[in-house]
């Protein structure tokens, strides 16, 4: 009893502990810094301890989402969707969340760097580095054209538009600038050039779409405009009957569209196309569909003498599938066909893209949910063989200076290309790049850009849009943009041909003037236009979609049925490479986050996986961990394998993104279009003898029967409810706010953007590999992903789990520091500096939201500067998890209290909920019976998870509707 | 238990140095002369002038260099009182090499606390020295409040702010 001790009670010990302790640690060298350090002259717009938000742009991916950047004293922290932008809509994906890293990655270039003859990088100062490249370009020159090449990324804007006149001014020819994106669309564009007569590719409403039909196009991952295409598909869920958007996926594997479809056809390797083809014919048969677009029936002919037998045989299905998916795609029109995507783009893709651009005609979708007319076709990519030829020319010696702009053919171009052979015969090689990747380690001039968030910039993703970019900080490194380098290089040639300004602003505000005309209305001076432009992140005005005239005989050619694929040989699989968000093309190093986070379908975070069916892994005896030995005629690589239900038993299948897909790439082409074949391969599979730890963040992959995750359907609506009406206790009072939180899991897609999000908001530490296989990731909030109800049976469910904020929450009572408690709003809270770690609060958590920090995390310089500065960072020993972004709820009540008003419905949004694509998280006051949370919750798909506990939890998830009975 | 009854004392006594040691220490060493009796008491300028952020955002602000300068720029030379002018020199020096002050932190709260000038001065209309003491009659600033949670909440917990000043840990802490 602390009586006992002579009257020193428990409160004044500690305290006379923490004196003493505070002396002692005064003599720490992690002391905390103990300098006052003012502005030289204050930035007006600045407020220390205030946010600052700027608009840009996010080009981790051709989309080009608007991105509001969170800026605090002068360095970004946390970047968000921009609401004003009609392609992101306010949200953006686990990329672009994650883009932010990349600014402040410890490994990136401070500063221009040449290598030496001894093959060592060494800093240069920028004038004798461009003054270097601009002796080397001018000596290229002489030697006549094509000498000089230029491989970027697609730049459609200014950067673009500097890189065109250098190389014209340079004397260079059209195709000696590449424009390589490695998930580029290029059958679809080619499709759209063969039917239509343009080669454009088309912007899609899936809001309208009755039924959406993705044969193999990864549209909720990576597929053209992922973000966007998830807020459409999401508009159309959440409902129950047939208002609701359905959705089919088509292929080999169940990917993680394919778990937010309704039905899974699940044709063979390569079946998209005969599949497509089968439906093709049925829809143009006599009586099919009655008002069949007028276009298409000089087709009929051609596509009746097709073998509907011979065609579903190939592409693996039956003849009432393809029946059925007819018959659905009549009764529910308008629908939309996607496709391929770079899991389906085989060596016939272009036929596919064709097929289903004529279905979408034949059913009327053109015009209503596929549109034309409204990509700019500014930068249009070039094909993979383009970039194939160039390699080429670099192998033969043909080139003397390569400029690589925000490209990585080494990291992202199958390794049978041998990008690295080609790229070291090459005189001299010079990255842009601000981060060391595979094609940078080969160069011998790097003269780093900045990163998106330090420069100028502007992107047209479609007609109707010209998002900006501006810096949102000052650069944190000695670099300087690509573009302003590009242009400072014209003006150290002898002889420009073009004349060309000094400065990137000027160039950039000469190209305003013409893109800017849409909506400067006839001003005189653009300046307070763009001015203004800026501020909301780009110019949108409005861009009418387009009509197209179909050429039937040009169509004609696609309809020819496809070569039959050689029988497999013994022992060998079909091999499906597929792309997933996280991983992306390969390009450049992965921002950690994306690694630390685990893959939505299978959960593996940290390695490249191989996927084998149930069957087939059984068949080789072969367990989730096991390592494969996986070879094809282009090469061998050894993965871990992960056994996966939602794969066909013929299909071994591998997530792109790294130098294992890499390895094994035969690196053929779709003659159409020239792209890369990504579909089409075979591979034989052994076990390699040996296993490793594969870090997992499922326990069971189902959810063992135990009913964890609700469906509703058109005939049972609601889901049945336990009654918890009996209270033994009182239950907390909450005054003021009671914070809550709606999860529609069907519009829920398990993309992981929440996840990355929350990372960024929270400053929650990236673990690594060995912690992952241990299991102690510390996300604080996670897609729990289930491949179905019990074992064995395949009906994917997404539940994303955070902290409950559960009103009986049994985490408080079991803290004997009373560091977890309830507050008065309703939230669960953790006070860091009370725990001592013991660990009982996560031992009590029946939804296991707590994770242990194990150690002190390193944030190393400078990823400390993105720490978020209104987030603690959590110490060893102590225990953490989702706060619902307290302090977001504290910043929006304390606008709401200076301009002496409450707090408004939507005005608190924690960063899971501000980014969610499918905007299935809503955050509220479950005080208010009209806020929108309240509303959601009451409805009848609401339910809690382990309801049956009477946590009383404050989220509410509502169910995903099933077309079958749950 | 008899015997472990001593220990804490024996502690208490140990510690009772540092304790004594921490109420009284003495202001940080700055890297130069700065009085806030002469600007803040005999020249009356108001905290808010060059603490231009406590009003409109948690942190105060220590005032620019720009700032200084808006004064001291025709503080030339000063030769009848030339210990001011040893003074001011030091101050020149660092305007003329353009880099700020670094100055020795006075107060400061732990890094998992959230506090907010503003909310402080503005809502609750509290005036400067009810934390920060006198400090228009220190030539050089010390620390009079602990700045302690116990010390906060004396105030927090007082009838008269019921309902106005939080208690909830999360107000607080972050």
């Amino acid at each position: 009893m602390p009586g006992d001790h002579e009257g020193v009670s428990r409160r004044t010990f500690l305290r006379i502990a923490a004196t003493a302790g505070a002396a002692g640690a005064a003599c720490s060298p992690p002391a905390l810094p103990q300098k006052l350090i003012p502005f030289l002259v204050p930035p007006d717009e600045i407020i220390p301890g205030r946010p600052l938000f700027y608009r840009t742009v996010c080009r981790e991916c051709p989309a080009g989402c608007g991105v509001t950047a969170r800026t605090r004293e002068g360095r970004a922290v946390k970047l968000e969707g921009n609401p004003e932008d009609p392609i992101g809509g306010g949200s953006l994906c686990a990329r672009g969340q994650a883009s932010i890293q990349a600014l402040y990655a410890p490994d990136r270039l401070d500063g221009p760097r040449r290598r030496g003859a001894d093959g060592k990088l060494a800093p240069i100062p920028w004038d004798d580095a461009e003054e270097a490249l601009a002796a080397a370009l001018t000596a290229a020159r002489e030697k006549g054209p094509g000498r000089i090449r230029l491989l970027t990324r697609s730049e459609p804007g200014s950067a673009g538009a500097v890189q065109k006149a250098l190389l014209r001014g340079l004397g260079g020819r059209e195709g000696d600038r590449v424009v390589f994106e490695p998930f580029d669309a290029a059958p679809l564009r080619a499709a759209e050039k063969a039917l239509f007569g343009v080669a454009q590719l088309p912007v899609h409403d899936l809001a309208q779409a009755r039924t959406v039909v993705a044969f193999g196009a990864d549209f909720l991952e990576t597929w053209l405009s992922p973000v966007e295409l998830t807020r459409q598909l999401s508009q159309g869920r959440g409902r129950v009957g047939a208002e609701r958007t359905r959705l089919l996926w088509v292929g080999p594997r169940m990917s993680a569209t394919g778990m937010s479809a309704d039905r899974w056809i699940r044709v063979r390797a390569g079946g998209e196309l005969p599949l497509a083809l089968a439906l093709l014919r049925w829809l143009v048969e006599p009586g099919h569909l009655p008002d069949l677009a007028p276009a298409v029936r000089p087709l009929s002919p051609r596509l009746a003498a097709l073998d509907p037998t011979a065609l579903v045989r190939r592409a693996g299905v039956r003849l009432e599938d393809v029946d059925a998916l007819g018959r659905e795609l009549v009764a529910r029109r308008p629908s939309a066909l996607l496709g391929p995507g770079v899991a389906s783009q085989g060596p016939e893709a272009t036929q596919l893209a064709a097929v289903l651009l004529l279905a979408n005609v034949a059913l009327g979708n053109v015009g209503r949910t596929v549109l034309h007319g409204l990509d700019p076709m500014e930068d249009p990519p070039s094909s993979f063989a383009d970039v194939k030829a160039l390699l080429d020319d670099c192998a033969a010696g043909k080139v003397d200076v390569l400029l690589v702009h925000h490209a990585d053919p080494a990291g992202a171009l199958p390794a049978a290309l041998g990008a690295g052979g080609a790229l070291a015969k090459v005189p001299l090689v010079v990255t842009f790049a601000s981060l060391p990747d595979a094609t940078g380690a080969q160069a011998h001039l790097h003269l780093p850009d900045h990163h998106t968030l330090e420069a100028f910039g502007e992107v047209s993703p479609r007609r109707g849009i010209v998002a900006l970019g501006q810096p949102v900080m000052t650069p944190l490194a000695d670099t300087r943009a690509a573009a302003q380098v590009l242009l400072e290089l014209a003006g150290r040639l002898p002889q420009p041909a073009t004349p060309l300004p000094g400065d990137l602003w000027e160039f950039f505000q000469a190209r305003a003037e013409v893109f800017l005309k849409p909506v400067a209305a006839g001003a005189t001076d653009v300046r307070p236009v763009l001015r203004t432009a800026q501020e909301r992140g780009g110019a949108y005005y409005e861009a009418a979609p387009g009509p197209v005239a179909l050429d039937a005989s040009a169509a004609a050619r696609f309809l020819a049925p496809p070569p039959e694929a050689p029988p497999p040989r013994t022992g060998e699989l079909d091999l499906l490479f597929f792309p997933t968000t996280l991983r992306g093309d390969g390009q450049g190093p992965r921002p950690t986050w994306l690694d630390e986070v685990s893959d939505t379908v299978t959960t593996v975070s940290w390695t490249a996986w191989a996927e084998l069916s149930t069957a087939t892994a059984a068949r080789l005896g072969v367990v989730a961990g096991d390592v494969l030995a996986v070879a094809t005629r282009a090469g061998r690589a050894e993965l871990p394998a992960y056994v996966y239900p939602g794969l066909r038993d013929d299909v071994i299948a591998v997530p792109l993104g790294g130098p294992e897909a890499l390895a094994l790439l035969p690196g053929d082409t779709d003659p159409a279009s020239g792209a890369l074949a990504f579909a089409g391969a075979r591979a034989t599979v052994a076990k390699a003898g040996r296993r490793i730890d594969l870090p997992v963040l499922e326990g069971s992959p189902y959810q063992e029967g135990r009913s964890i995750v609700k469906n509703v359907s058109a005939a049972a609506p609601a889901v049945k409810r336990p009654d918890l009406s009996a209270r033994m206790y009182p239950e907390p009072p909450h005054p003021v706010h009671r914070w809550a939180m709606a999860i529609d899991l069907d519009k829920c897609t398990g993309c992981n953007a929440c996840v990355v999000a929350c990372y960024a908001e929270n400053n929650v530490p990236v673990m690594g590999r060995e912690a992952a296989v241990m299991g102690r990731q510390m996300g604080w909030i996670r897609i729990e992903r289930y491949l179905g109800p019990e074992r064995g049976k395949l009906r994917p469910d997404f539940l994303p789990m955070l902290c409950q904020h559960c009103t009986n929450a049994p985490c408080e009572p079991v803290c004997p520091v009373y560091a977890t408690y309830h507050t008065p709003e309703g939230l669960n809270a953790q006070v860091y500096n009370r725990c001592v770690g013991t660990r009982y609060c996560s031992n009590n958590c029946p939804y296991k939201v707590r994770t242990f920090n194990w150690r002190d995390t390193k944030f190393v310089r400078p990823l400390d500067l993105q720490l978020n500065p209104d987030v603690t960072v959590r110490s060893k020993g102590v225990m953490e998890k989702c706060t619902f972004c307290v302090q977001r709820i504290r910043y929006a009540e304390g606008v709401a209290k200076d301009e002496n008003r409450p707090v408004a419905d939507g005005e608190v949004t924690p960063a899971c909920a501000q980014t969610c694509p499918a905007k299935a998280i809503v955050f509220g006051d479950a005080n208010d019976p009209a806020s929108r949370v309240s509303r959601l919750a009451a409805g009848p798909r609401g339910f809690n998870a382990l309801e049956e506990i009477n946590t009383r939890p404050a989220i509410t998830y509502l169910a995903r509707v099933r077309e079958e009975d749950p | 238990m008899s015997g472990s009854g001593a220990r804490p004392a024996a502690l208490l006594a140990a510690a009772a140095g540092a304790l004594v040691l921490a109420g009284a220490a003495p202001p940080p060493q700055q890297p130069f002369k700065f009085s806030h009796k002469v600007h803040a008491g005999d020249n009356h300028i108001g905290c808010t002038s060059c603490h231009v952020y406590v009003e409109r955002g948690p942190v105060a602000g220590v005032p620019s260099m720009f700032r200084c300068q808006g004064c001291h720029k025709f503080v030339k030379e000063d030769k009848d009182n030339a210990q001011l002018d040893q003074e001011l020199k030091a101050l020149r020096k660092v305007l003329d090499e353009g880099k700020p002050v670094e100055w020795a932190r006075v107060h400061r709260v732990p890094d998992h606390v959230y506090f907010t000038h503003q909310r402080h001065v503005v809502t609750a209309k509290l005036e400067c020295k009810e934390c920060h003491g006198e400090v228009e009659k220190m030539d050089a600033v010390r620390q009079v409040s602990p700045l302690t949670m116990g010390w906060c909440l004396e105030c927090h917990q007082k009838p008269q702010n019921k309902g106005k000043a939080p208690t909830d840990c999360w107000a607080c802490h972050k």
